[in-house]
């Protein structure tokens, strides 16, 4: 059984008269002790997925299942229990703890409310524990600072270690470093990667940079966005070396690496376009076909995909890559 | 290398604050050779960005220029910028080198059509006929691979974020400047419009034959683009090489520890290995070499002497330990 299952998630805002539908059908299952990034460019609907999965924000259709339960039918301890077991790491450090309140304020009020703490000297003697699991010492000295006398990285930190106060299963965390600047960057991945594999909690990292899933999800999975579809979904290895959707291989393709001689000789996937079409005047059939290169006439215009397994763990949704035996290998080798 | 366009010599600059002077810039030298690409790296605080609103004085008023000078060469005439008037940098200013700012957005004024702020510009370097200058903005807007018809009646937010940094673009070309200076060109950017971002610098440099400097925390873009690489720390330019040598022989141990923080899309899965600490306080620096509290490599002597800036074969770095810094750096390779 999944820790966690989208089973055909669909999110819809109103927009004056206009209906967007930002998150459309999704299907995604999270195992115990799972890393999965989610990957996309912005609007791609990936924030809005990851708050759904944290339960805040409610779908417009589908269930979500937490430990085979459908949350919205759960009792109201098990509601509880559930949110106790679910968290979520905002991106901006700076704007997502309370400026007035001390870290141990902040670390401590759920400790206190959900009763992992009997009295303050308890909450201290665990508030300090957490911060250490999060390498954030002197933690003593810390506690009693306020966010503002931290850097972005400490107050990074602060915030994994409040969803870590009510012992989550489950994180969500939302470009979770990408403010953060590059030099520190490495150490709040190792960090989140150790509590992944020393507490077993499982994560829904959502980024933009695939490089970075690349290396955080290594041994989980990868899944793809675009205008709110899940596109390809699969095990990190297998996505990373031979992509299977051509938005995929584009963006791979797209990236600059940290390295000149590679960077400089990296085979290039040209787009026919480069618009990113508009969520309320979404292309029929295949979203991604205007922009696509290798699309089929007459297909690819007309019937949208499905995501289906083309390899052992490997989802994609793309009538190419179906046609295609090793489609991959196809697209990559595309245009420079 | 060519002829050097801008000659930087010991540029240092404070902030005012209430805890005391920030130094952002401290003695900064180096030269800009035309027509050559010219990245400068660091963390946010390390007055990458202060330096490019330095090299055309474009600071706020809490700044305050302390000590020296910016020539910019133009065949037999160097000009010092620092002892021109505000009138005359100000035409300096886009006809001669420009600067586009970080986000795209906030560069515009949301109230008029992206028509007049060609006009506007225009008008105050001394260009006066109007449809001439649409003329231009047309060509321009045209060479950054966008449809005029449709942009120049429009206001800004009408524009997506990608379509912003491409007028922006045509409009820093529009005096035809010898000296671009592009502040995180790319950073709001999503990758597939970054991508074409970065192909159109490389073509607008071709046609239009331009220096240029960006400024990034971003390594991979530097990669990418730069022929040259700065590394900012502290105020200070710390080391100074091509792009290839940057990367795969640093010598100054924050490039090197830059290098190894940031994930690559190809090859193995490689551990990322953090600088530990953070930057220093501007107001409150410590003793020697600045990057010395974070460094594996610190002596006793890095505590105490702050090692200058220094070429060896074309190679400029300030460390007092850079063949250690190379020895491992090639080690790790």
């Amino acid at each position: 059984m999944a820790l966690l299952e989208l089973k055909h998630i669909t999110k819809q805002f109103r927009q004056g008269k206009k209906v967007v539908t930002a998150v459309d059908d999704v299907n995604l299952a999270i195992q115990d002790k799972e890393i999965i990034c989610l990957v996309g460019e912005s609007g791609c609907g990936k924030t809005t997925t990851g708050k759904m999965a944290a339960g805040l924000l409610d779908q417009t259709s589908g269930q979500i299942l937490f430990e085979g339960k459908d949350i919205s039918k759960l009792s109201g301890p098990e509601f509880m229990a559930y949110r106790r077991s679910v968290q979520m790491v905002h991106q901006d450090p700076f704007s997502s703890l309370n400026p007035v309140r001390t870290i141990y304020q902040t670390i401590s009020a759920p400790l206190l409310y959900h009763k992992f703490a009997k009295d303050e000297r308890d909450a201290r003697r665990r508030s300090i524990e957490i911060l250490e699991m999060v390498d954030l010492t002197p933690a003593e000295e810390i506690l009693d600072k306020f966010p503002h006398q931290l850097s972005g990285g400490q107050r990074q930190r602060v915030s994994v270690a409040r969803a870590l106060t009510v012992n989550p299963k489950f994180i969500v965390a939302d470009e979770a470093v990408s403010m953060v600047d590059v030099s520190i960057r490495a150490s709040l991945l190792n960090m989140l990667r150790r509590l992944n594999q020393e507490l077993g909690v499982s994560f829904l990292f959502i980024t933009h940079d695939l490089a970075l899933a690349k290396y955080f999800a290594w041994e989980g999975r990868v899944g793809v966005m675009y205008t709110g579809r899940m596109v390809e979904l699969s095990r990190s290895p297998s996505l990373i070396e031979k992509p299977l959707h051509p938005y995929t291989a584009a963006l791979m393709s797209a990236i600059p690496e940290a390295d000149p001689r590679l960077t400089r000789s990296k085979e290039r996937i040209v787009l026919r376009s480069d618009d990113i079409p508009s969520l309320t005047k979404l292309p029929p059939g295949c979203h991604f076909h205007p922009r696509c290169p290798v699309w089929l006439e007459g297909k690819c215009d007309k019937v949208q995909p499905i995501l289906t397994e083309m390899g052992p763990g490997h989802q994609v949704a793309c009538h190419v890559a179906f046609d295609i035996t090793g489609g991959g290998s196809k697209i990559s080798a595309g245009t420079r | 290398m060519a002829d050097t366009v801008l000659e930087v010599r010991d540029l240092s600059l404070e902030y005012r604050s209430r805890r005391g002077p920030v130094k952002a810039l401290r003695n900064v030298s180096f030269d800009l050779y035309k027509g050559e690409t010219l990245a400068l790296i660091g963390e946010s605080g390390c007055g990458k960005s202060t330096m490019g609103f330095a090299l055309i004085r474009l600071t706020p008023g809490t700044a305050k220029i302390t000590n020296g000078n910016v020539t910019f060469v133009d065949g037999p005439n160097r000009i010092n910028l620092m002892e021109m008037s505000e009138n005359e940098i100000r035409r300096f200013r886009w006809t001669d080198m420009a600067m586009m700012l970080q986000a795209a957005l906030n560069a515009y004024n949301p109230l008029i059509r992206i028509q007049d702020h060609f006009i506007d510009t225009a008008k105050a370097h001394g260009l006066n006929n109007k449809s001439e200058i649409i003329a231009r903005a047309r060509r321009l807007l045209t060479g950054v691979q966008l449809d005029a018809d449709r942009v120049l009646p429009a206001y800004p937010h009408e524009l997506s974020g990608g379509m912003r940094q491409r007028v922006l673009l045509a409009l820093g070309l529009l005096m035809q400047p010898k000296i671009i200076i592009l502040d995180e060109p790319t950073t709001a950017l999503d990758i597939l419009t970054q991508r074409s971002i970065i192909e159109l610098l490389r073509k607008l440099k071709d046609e239009f034959n331009f220096t240029m400097i960006f400024i990034s925390h971003d390594l991979s873009l530097a990669a990418e683009l730069a022929d040259r690489v700065a590394t900012m720390y502290a105020g200070q330019i710390v080391e100074l090489t091509d792009v290839f040598s940057a990367f795969e022989k640093p010598r100054h141990p924050y490039t090197f520890g830059l290098t190894r923080a940031v994930p690559t899309l190809h090859g193995a899965v490689e551990k990322l290995e953090s600088i530990p600490g953070s930057p220093p306080d501007l107001v409150f620096m410590p003793s020697g070499c600045k990057f010395h509290p974070r460094c594996p490599f610190a002596t006793d002597k890095c505590k105490e002497v702050e090692p200058k800036l220094t070429a060896y074969g074309g190679h400029q770095v300030a460390c007092h330990n850079w063949q250690q810094v190379l020895e491992e750096s090639q080690k790790a390779r």
